[in-house]
């Protein structure tokens, strides 16, 4: 079966391992886990942020995230004690995607625009102040691009969930890989990358209506704005 | 050091208290890590002055202004506003009672210019209308169109247009102390005369109390009513009038740092009105040529001016234009360019003279135009070399210049 022909016969759609259903699961975890990135992420790179303290554990961090394969994270948590199960999925796409959700928030918080800043404590503005009025409304394009970068990289990643046999598009991927059956693998990976590009079209949508009118530039599809943390000034 | 010499003996103290708008008493700043930034300053800020804080770089001026709104903690010694201590005060409600202008603006991007300017309004709780009406006069008066500029966001503007915005900024809750850090230094200089020119005008409209940091003398000269001149360490070297520092610096420090040519610079910052004038022999444009011989004879002048009858100079005549019969109107010669106001400064009416052909130019009262007196570059030598004990640049009301009552009258 060629890939169009699985991606095009309506009965692969429906059923407990139909493609509506492995999208479900998909989504279900990889917003679970964005979630609880989110939850995790944003009020600390905030809080440090605000008081420009502890970038060298956020560099840290960001940089671990990077380095660390996710597929050798997934591995990890497969083999050890607790075997790969919901919990330990989720906690692989947390420690994959928070760093990049902890950096930006950090980074977006830190570097407002320090003259505008000093102005605002400066015309009476206390911290809530600051950083209400003034370092969250500018950390807001660089926030949202995290938390957008976080969910295509959650979802991608979440495909090896298959693998384990956890559930998700990856089962598909997997499963034909293990029969030989090019077409399904193939009709997969074009249903994980549609719905990544999903994901960061929506979510590009949500960004471009929460950032500040005067500050909208980034486009809907390409330009994510990683945020490279710079070290603290002595 | 003794009790009876405690106080006043400090420089800069010795205002009565009711016209100290912000005084600093042994203020002292010592860095964490060791920088003496303030060493021991006291200074008396009078209420509606333009004061400057001016000096090299990491002379401790900045560090002092921001002690006044507690930005940064003194170490030691004490800030009052209005006789109250402000380490005594929340920092924050502190900060909403004083403007505060940046080199670097530093507008909310993401705020309209409106927004912009009711800022601190809004911070004080006023409402959405009054907020409006108020950001409006304030663009008013820094020269914006509310109607054009009220909906823009800061990016949009120019840097000179965005400082403008700053001022209104700050002056939006209608505070009587202003703190100003090098706010027109990041303009290009043509657009930063014609600034620091309208904020001379702003200020004599509002009369704020103004502390202003700057690394440029020549802006400082420009501005202040009084300057600051703080040396390397954190200290002030002379605390007075731009015309005192540039006749009589009080150490080689301060003669350094105000540069050469003191003597024409100070022509800049000296105003006409004070200055000694000589009288003139005044004819009334009605009279005969006879008449304004006769009065030139009585006096052994060769030249008279010719006024109206506000005593506003319309010409002037010499002795051999006057011809044996006739008006004197008909033969006087035109009152172009021969005049300058009290509001203007020595350097214009040394301008002026060099101009002309004769040596003299006529000074008349900025307001009414009647004619003081003529002055000449003799004069303007005397003055700069003996010079007055305030500065009154922006205090004309005319009454020191004395001459106009001995002017030699030839009234028919």
């Amino acid at each position: 079966m060629s890939w169009w022909s699985y991606l095009t016969s309506s009965e692969n759609y429906w059923g407990s391992d139909g493609i509506l259903n492995l999208i479900r699961e998909h989504v279900a975890f990889s917003g679970f886990a964005l979630l609880i990135v989110v939850v995790i992420a944003l009020p600390l790179g905030v809080t440090l942020g605000h008081f420009h303290r502890g970038s060298v554990i956020v560099l840290g961090l960001a940089n671990l995230g990077r380095a660390v394969p996710s597929f050798g994270v997934i591995v990890i948590f497969a083999v050890s004690a607790w075997g790969l199960n919901f919990a330990t999925l989720t906690a692989t796409l947390v420690l994959f995607a928070l760093p990049q959700v902890l950096t930006n928030a950090y980074t977006g918080v830190a570097e407002a625009d320090s003259a505008t800043v000093q102005a605002a404590r400066g015309i009476g503005m206390g911290h809530w102040g600051v950083l209400w009025r003034v370092e969250l409304r500018s950390a807001v394009p660089l926030i949202a691009s995290g938390i957008r970068s976080a969910a295509v990289q959650i979802v991608a990643v979440a495909t090896i969930a298959g693998y384990a046999g956890a559930g998700g598009l990856g089962q598909i991927v997997f499963r034909a890989y293990a029969s030989n059956l090019p077409g399904e693998q193939v009709g997969g990976a074009i249903l994980v990358v549609a719905l990544a590009l999903a994901v960061q079209i929506v979510l590009g949508l949500v960004q471009r209506t929460v950032t500040p009118a005067p500050m909208r530039r980034t486009g809907l599809i390409f330009r994510n704005r990683v945020a490279l943390p710079q070290p603290a000034a002595a | 050091m003794t009790a009876t010499s405690d106080v006043h003996a400090e420089r800069g103290a010795g205002t009565p208290d009711d016209e100290v708008a912000i005084r600093l008493r042994g203020l002292h700043k010592v860095y964490d890590n060791g920088v003496v930034a303030v060493d021991n300053l006291n200074l008396d800020i009078r209420r509606g002055e333009l004061v400057c804080l001016v000096g090299p770089s990491g002379c401790g001026k900045t560090t002092t202004m921001k002690m006044i709104n507690r930005l940064i903690m003194p170490t030691s010694g004490r800030v009052e506003i209005d006789g109250g201590d402000v380490g005594d005060m929340n920092p924050v409600q502190l900060r909403r009672g004083i403007g505060y202008v940046i080199q670097q603006v530093g507008l909310f991007p993401h705020e309209n210019i409106w927004n912009n300017v009711g800022e601190v309004p809004r911070l004080l709780g006023w409402p959405r209308k009054r907020r409006r009406d108020r950001a409006d006069e304030l663009l008013r008066l820094v020269g914006l169109n509310p109607a054009i500029y009220g909906d823009r966001y800061p990016a949009q503007l120019s840097g000179g247009q965005q400082q403008r915005v700053g001022v209104a900024r700050a002056l939006a809750a209608d505070p009587p102390v202003l703190l100003m850090d090098e706010p027109f230094s990041a303009i290009d200089p043509i657009a930063r005369a014609g600034l620091q020119r309208e904020f001379i005008r702003i200020q004599g409209e509002v009369r704020k109390t103004i502390v202003m940091v700057t690394h440029d003398i020549e802006e400082a000269l420009f501005m202040a009513d009084r300057i600051a001149v703080f040396g390397a360490h954190g200290a002030a070297e002379q605390f007075d009038t731009p015309a005192t520092i540039l006749a009589r610096p009080a150490n080689e420090f301060v003669e350094d740092f105000v540069g050469g040519d003191r003597g024409i610079r100070q022509l800049s910052v000296t105003s006409v009105a004070g200055t000694a004038l000589e009288a003139t022999v005044v004819v009334d444009r009605a009279a005969s040529a006879a008449e304004a011989r006769a009065a030139l004879q009585l006096r052994s002048r060769d030249w008279a001016v010719v006024l109206d009858e506000q005593r506003r100079p319309v010409g002037w005549v010499t002795a051999s234009d006057l011809p044996d019969t006739g008006q004197v109107e008909a033969v006087m010669r035109g009152a172009d360019g021969i005049c300058v106001s009290t509001a203007q400064t020595l350097r214009h009416a040394a301008a002026r003279i060099l101009e002309r052909d004769e040596s003299w130019v006529l000074v008349v009262d900025d307001a009414s135009r009647e004619l003081l007196g003529a002055l000449t570059l003799e004069h303007i030598h005397s003055a700069v070399r003996t010079p007055i004990g305030g500065d009154d640049r922006h205090d004309n009301d005319g009454d020191a210049s004395g001459p106009a009552d001995r002017t030699v009258g030839a009234r028919p």
